[in-house]
């Protein structure tokens, strides 16, 4: 081993044993547990073989909510990526005051989520809520946004697409700046109209920058936590109990740290697979 | 069509593109405007049911806050500490690592980014329960050294891959002429290589600080009271009965300080680094 190599190494160390203890001790960890029914109110710790992952194949709150998720996420993913393309657009045909459109759209990004989360608890609250004040002004009457199941899915997409139309637009906007102003004027005086513009030279040539708006939206959409916990904790019933709140309540709610542990192995295994998926079909493979 | 047709056209084009500019504008801003107001209102005004709109403005939540009996103060400077600390252990470790990265021919380096966006994928509730069961063991719950170590192995790897990205966009010839010079390899890194990253570093640096004090889940999980960060502090403002909205909007305005100077600051940045790699 030549010397470059030994410092190269040498500058590696200390991350990778930090990565390395960090990711392989709670893996084992958990997978440990998992064959438990450990609980932390109960103080039981007893060897159970495999009974939690067989009890996931019938539980019936799992199935539910994970098909709360897959909607939560489709709706919000698609709702996010149109408005954030549509903002991006409007930016980028914007000649007066670009700058300070672009600062405001991307206002959102600046709010952690879980205060995302308080804000639209409190603006769509049925009472003290700003936008119901507005819409019983207006003769429309109030909206029990918490009190419905199908609302309250709404309230949280409603809550995630604000940021997360925020985020795609400035992930598609670097990319419509990135492509060169004169091709766009060739365009124009071949007599391209707007709309042919946008279809066949700006989002095609942006094409890796959507890319990477849709993926990191999935993942985000998928792992939303901090702003749907504020607002309705999973509620009402199990509407908005996304899997990132179910496991969270099965393992500090209910303390059955056995269960969350099968539960956190098996979507960790999911994970890894959607990964492999989502990284084969949106990275392309690198040519050296 | 007629020019002066054409032209007609072309205005009520640009009357709905200014419409809809200003429409999406004031939805992006409201939420932040409304969290800013309401800390500066009343408190009648905050928990009125009917649409009022004055103008009258007062401190008295602010005071409220700090006053509440809560460790609101003590959350705040935990929450500077620990994430000062992270963002100082991540910069040290991840500069170093992407160094190594960028400049060695070294095994696997590749696998890494797939490793960085599979930890992104992790729901963060997930993650925290293995978290929780070996801090329980280690006996690192709700103490500082425990949040930061956490946090460090949170923010690490992304902060590695931003910097590799930058190091790589460095041409070598700066630190061969070092190297010849007689420069050693931890010189040059040090002398030249880290010098002309610094804009990555420091965007780095106040990512790494910003998504520390934003973070949520650990927080909520591994601290109670000595750790207990800022963020953390938001569900106790949720009572069973009544939600103390007069003095969240306080706290929420003090949150969101540091991140809107993040975002002011260093978004081109990030939003370059995550699309290098995939974009090229």
């Amino acid at each position: 081993m030549n010397s470059e190599k030994k410092i190269g190494i040498l500058m590696l160390i200390p991350s990778i044993i930090l990565i390395v203890f960090f990711v392989s001790y709670p893996t084992v960890m958990t997978f440990y547990y998992s064959l438990t029914n450990y609980n932390v109110v109960k103080g039981v710790t007893d060897f159970i073989g495999l009974t939690n992952y067989i009890s996931l194949i019938t539980d019936s709150k799992l199935s539910n909510s994970f098909l709360r998720t897959i909607i939560f996420v489709l709706i919000t993913v698609s709702l996010s990526m149109s408005i954030g393309i549509f903002m991006a657009v409007l930016i980028y045909e914007c000649q007066i005051g670009k700058k300070i459109f672009t600062t405001l759209f991307s206002v959102p990004l600046a709010i952690p989520f879980v205060i995302i989360g308080v804000v639209f608890k409190f603006m769509l609250s049925y009472d003290m809520g700003i936008v119901n004040q507005i819409l019983e002004s207006m003769g429309i009457g109030r909206i029990p946004f918490y009190s419905s199941g199908d609302l309250a899915l709404l309230a949280t997409i409603i809550a995630d697409s604000w940021w997360g139309s925020s985020f795609t637009f400035l992930v598609v906007y670097s990319g419509f700046e990135s492509i060169s102003r004169s091709l766009i004027e060739a365009a124009y005086i071949d007599g391209a109209s707007t709309f042919e513009l946008y279809k066949n030279i700006l989002l095609p040539l942006s094409k890796r920058h959507v890319i990477v708006a849709l993926l990191f939206r999935i993942i985000d959409a998928f792992r939303a936590f901090d702003h749907v916990y504020m607002m309705t904790a999973g509620g009402p019933g199990e509407a908005t109990q996304y899997l990132s709140i179910y496991v969270s309540k099965v393992a500090f709610d209910y303390f059955n740290l056995g269960y969350a542990c099968a539960l956190a192995v098996v979507l960790l295994f999911a994970i890894s697979i959607l990964a492999q998926i989502l990284f084969k079909a949106f990275i392309p493979r690198r040519t050296k | 069509m007629s020019l002066k047709g054409l032209n007609v056209r072309r205005s009520i084009g640009k009357v709905s593109l200014y419409f809809f500019i200003v429409t999406l504008s004031i939805l992006s801003t409201f939420p932040f405007l409304w969290i800013v107001i309401t800390s500066l209102r009343p408190p009648t005004e905050v928990f009125s049911e009917k649409l009022t709109l004055s103008i009258e403005l007062t401190i008295e939540n602010y005071f409220k806050l700090f006053t509440s009996g809560r460790p609101v103060s003590k959350a705040f400077f935990n929450s500077i500490l620990i994430a000062s600390t992270t963002t100082f252990i991540v910069i040290t470790l991840a500069s170093l690592s992407g160094y190594a990265l960028a400049r060695f021919e070294l095994k696997y380096k590749d696998g890494f980014y797939f490793f960085v966006l599979t930890l992104r994928i992790i729901p963060a509730s997930v993650l925290v329960v293995p978290y929780y069961l070996m801090y329980k063991e280690l006996q690192l719950l709700d103490t500082i050294p425990g949040a930061i170590l956490a946090y460090t192995f949170i923010n690490l790897p992304f902060a590695i891959w931003l910097l590799r990205q930058a190091f790589e966009e460095i041409p070598r010839s700066y630190e061969e002429a070092a190297l010849i010079d007689g420069c050693s390899y931890l010189g040059a890194f040090f002398r030249v290589a880290i010098r002309l990253i610094s804009p990555a570093l420091i965007a780095t640096g106040i990512f790494t600080f910003v998504s520390t004090w934003n973070e949520f889940v650990f927080a909520l999980i591994l601290t109670r009271y000595n750790a207990l960060t800022y963020t953390a502090l938001i569900p106790g403002f949720f009572g069973a009965r009544r939600i103390e909205w007069d003095l969240l909007m306080p706290l929420n305005t003090i949150a969101i300080i540091p991140p809107l100077i993040f975002v002011v600051f260093a978004r081109r940045f990030l939003i370059r680094g995550l699309t290098t790699g995939i974009v090229k």
